[in-house]
């Protein structure tokens, strides 16, 4: 008799047990799936700001208000056909320098001619001077963008 | 654990003596009780979980107010509308309405006072006075954007509530608005390819059409440029790739903004393209002179007496360049005489000329895409005068667009396209089946000497564009107003194909009402108003696709063969 009745003390505490490991099992879903719900709430956020995003982007990169400002901002223009190189060898070859003289037809006796001014530099530079007025460069970028924003809203 | 330590007491205290019916009735006792004990401890356990665990914020969904997150829409997004390089011409976003319940507003002054400072257009005393009016539902705001949406989330007043909708919105405005179309409050296609596909669209599928939005601007701003200049009511132009029949861009002058439909029955909604049906003039030449070379074996050098109008019966036909001599086939092409022309449709004969013009398309309602296609008017019954008038393209009223897709199905070797709008890798895998033919490679070839020659010397000449040997056909027809043609009224267009010596492209505008100005010297014809807005676009075109020009010494011109049957008489 007795060992039944241990028996039933450790059914019943297995049984306990396992109802408190079931609760414990169910509780862990449960906060797992809020954290799911939150993320997919999240996640269905980002997707719907992409698509927003997504849709402003082909807003503001159509043709028309890319050309407006291109042609606002760019010192560029569509090529004329006529300047357009069909092959690579049409270009024409790049002006060599002269040939130095070879020495056997130099002098042999070498007296330097005294120069009356500096030698000109090497490479002329033509960035001297890179701001160029009015250019929308002058400005801050955050004006910049600013007034293209409006523009592309008009 | 204490009711466990008593239950173990009880049962020594049982072991002991012989059961008798008190103890049975004890021990039976017990197990109730224990089973009872359980059971409150599962409930409090549950109560515990419910309460503490699974506690969540007091939340406002009873009201219908969830002011960040809202249940996912229901089913799918309608799909996206995107080019053949995927720009998005149609999507789908989902935007926030405004509404509030004045019960919790907590000072509805205030919530009326910060309401007027985010939107401008919002005046307080009104949205004072829709809060006092009373009810529970006051619609504030339709489509917020983005930043409005923040800034009322900012204002933390819980009686004001967004609702979410998915409203379809079309990135590149007017651009497309014809074959794209537009759809409605509930976003139903109404339109277009919103309306033929609206079941796909319906159900997240994506629809890539074969329109480039870049080539799409570049026409209609050069058709933009030709209205202006010369004060024309509208117009039409078609892009097509010649081999596969494939709308490249498609532009009905008015458009409008399909973000913004006011009305779906102004003039500006009708698509010229594909629904409107013209008599398109001289470009039908293309068609007569084929037609005549596909069936007369004769050399070009080949003439016509033009000096003398043809009169049959009540009717009269004309040139409008008018020669007044024997003109050769070339001649009557680039001169473009309609008593020439004429003369080629009388000799090919009413029944094969009108089975020619069935079978390039231009008589059929075309199958497209989209519903809006008009049923091209031919005449009923078609006697032997009408065979006359229509090899210069009067009395037989089609499409642009099915007028495109004919020249493009001559020039691209003789098979004959159909157009459409939706990418199909099929069509391109078709193309070049030789049951698909419709003139045979000699009329073919012919046919690009005569629209070369019509570009190097007839009307077409400003058409031209150095570099990409464009040949063409241009077309001045009068409109039909009340009984008869009024000369003012005109259709002025031309039909560009290039290069022409294998054409991949083919380029048709027609100005509708054109205006003669001082720098068109008076003209309003199609060489004047179609030739040079065709050159632009396919400047434009060269440079968007990357076509890379070839010099003239590169390349003989192809109409140079012809110039030998063509005499230049007072022309420049």
């Amino acid at each position: 008799m007795k060992k039944i009745r241990l028996r039933t003390i450790f059914v019943y505490m297995l049984a306990v047990l396992a109802g408190a490991l079931l609760l414990h099992t169910s509780q862990n879903v449960q906060k797992e799936e809020e954290k799911l719900a939150v993320i997919t709430a999240e996640a269905n956020r980002e997707k719907d700001s992409i698509q927003v995003l997504r849709t402003e982007w082909a807003y503001l990169n159509n043709p028309g208000r890319l050309e407006t400002l291109a042609r606002k901002y760019l010192k560029l223009s569509p090529p004329d056909p006529a300047r357009v190189a069909a092959e690579g060898d049409e270009i024409p070859a790049k002006i060599s320098p002269p040939a130095e003289t070879p020495l056997s037809a130099q002098p042999v006796s070498y007296t330097p001619v005294p120069s009356s001014k500096p030698s000109p530099p090497i490479f002329k530079n033509t960035f001297e001077n890179p701001t160029i007025k009015d250019s929308p460069k002058e400005k801050s970028l955050d004006d910049l963008l600013n007034q293209i924003t409006q523009e592309g809203a008009e | 654990m204490i009711f466990l330590k008593q239950a173990r007491r009880h049962a020594v205290k049982l072991i002991g003596e012989r059961s008798s019916s008190l103890d049975l009735a004890r021990g039976r006792l017990l197990l109730l009780g224990a089973v009872f004990v359980f059971a409150y401890m599962f409930l409090a356990a549950r109560a515990v979980d419910l309460m503490i665990i699974q506690a969540k914020p007091v939340s406002l969904t009873d009201n219908g107010q969830v002011l960040e997150e809202s249940p996912a829409s229901s089913g799918v997004m309608r799909a996206d509308i995107t080019d053949r390089n995927g720009e998005l011409l149609a999507t789908t976003i989902k935007t926030a309405s405004l509404y509030a319940d004045p019960h919790l507003i907590s000072d509805q002054q205030q919530a009326a006072e910060n309401l007027a400072r985010i939107f401008p257009d919002f005046e307080y005393g009104e949205t004072l006075r829709r809060f006092q009016k009373g009810g529970r539902f006051v619609h504030l705001k339709y489509n917020l954007t983005p930043q409005e949406q923040h800034e009322v989330l900012k204002l933390g007043e819980p009686g004001l509530a967004f609702k979410h909708e998915n409203r379809r919105v079309y990135p590149q405005g007017p651009l497309t608005s014809h074959f794209v179309g537009y759809a409605g409050m509930e976003n139903q296609g109404l339109a277009g390819i919103e309306k033929s596909f609206d079941a796909m669209l319906a159900q997240g599928k994506l629809v890539a059409l074969t329109l480039d939005v870049r080539l799409q601007h570049a026409l209609r701003r050069e058709m933009e440029k030709a209205v202006d200049d010369f004060h024309a009511k509208g117009g039409a132009g078609v892009i097509m790739d010649v081999n596969t029949g494939e709308v490249l861009a498609g532009v009905s002058l008015p458009d409008f903004d399909p973000n913004n439909v006011v009305d779906e029955n102004r003039k500006e909604m009708f698509n010229r393209v594909s629904l409107g049906t013209y008599e398109l003039g001289s470009v039908f030449k293309i068609f007569s002179t084929a037609a005549f070379l596909e069936t007369h074996d004769v050399p070009m050098s080949a003439s016509f007496d033009a000096s003398e109008p043809i009169k049959r019966g009540k009717f009269t036909i004309n040139d409008y360049h008018a020669e007044d001599r024997v003109l050769t086939i070339p001649e009557v092409f680039m001169y473009s005489s309609n008593i020439g022309a004429a003369m080629m449709g009388e000799a090919v004969g009413t029944d094969r000329l009108k089975s020619f013009y069935d079978d390039i398309g231009l008589t059929g309602r075309m199958n497209l895409e989209i519903s809006e296609v008009g049923k091209p008017l031919v005449p009923q019954p078609w006697r032997e005068i009408n065979t006359l008038t229509a090899s210069y393209g009067h009395g037989v009223a089609t499409t642009p667009l099915q007028m495109t897709a004919a020249v493009a199905s001559i020039v691209n070797g003789g098979y004959l396209v159909a157009p459409h709008l939706v990418m199909n890798k099929k069509a391109e895998e078709n193309a070049r089946d030789e049951s698909l033919r419709v003139v045979s490679a000699q009329t073919v070839h012919r046919m690009r000497q005569l629209l070369r020659l019509v570009v190097t010397e007839g009307t077409g000449g400003q058409a031209d564009v150095p570099g990409y040997r464009v040949g063409g056909k241009t077309g001045t027809a009068e409109q039909q107003s009340g009984r008869g043609y009024d000369q003012s009224k005109l259709l002025s267009s031309f039909i560009g194909v290039f290069p022409v010596e294998e054409p991949k492209y083919a380029v048709f505008i027609v100005i509708d009402g054109p205006k003669p100005t001082k720098k068109s010297f008076g003209f309003a014809t199609g060489g004047w108003v179609g030739a040079p807005a065709v050159a632009r676009v396919i400047a434009s075109m060269a440079a968007i696709l990357g076509i890379k020009p070839e010099s003239a010494e590169q390349t003989a011109d192809l109409s140079a063969s012809l110039k030998q049957f063509v005499t230049v008489k007072g022309h420049d």
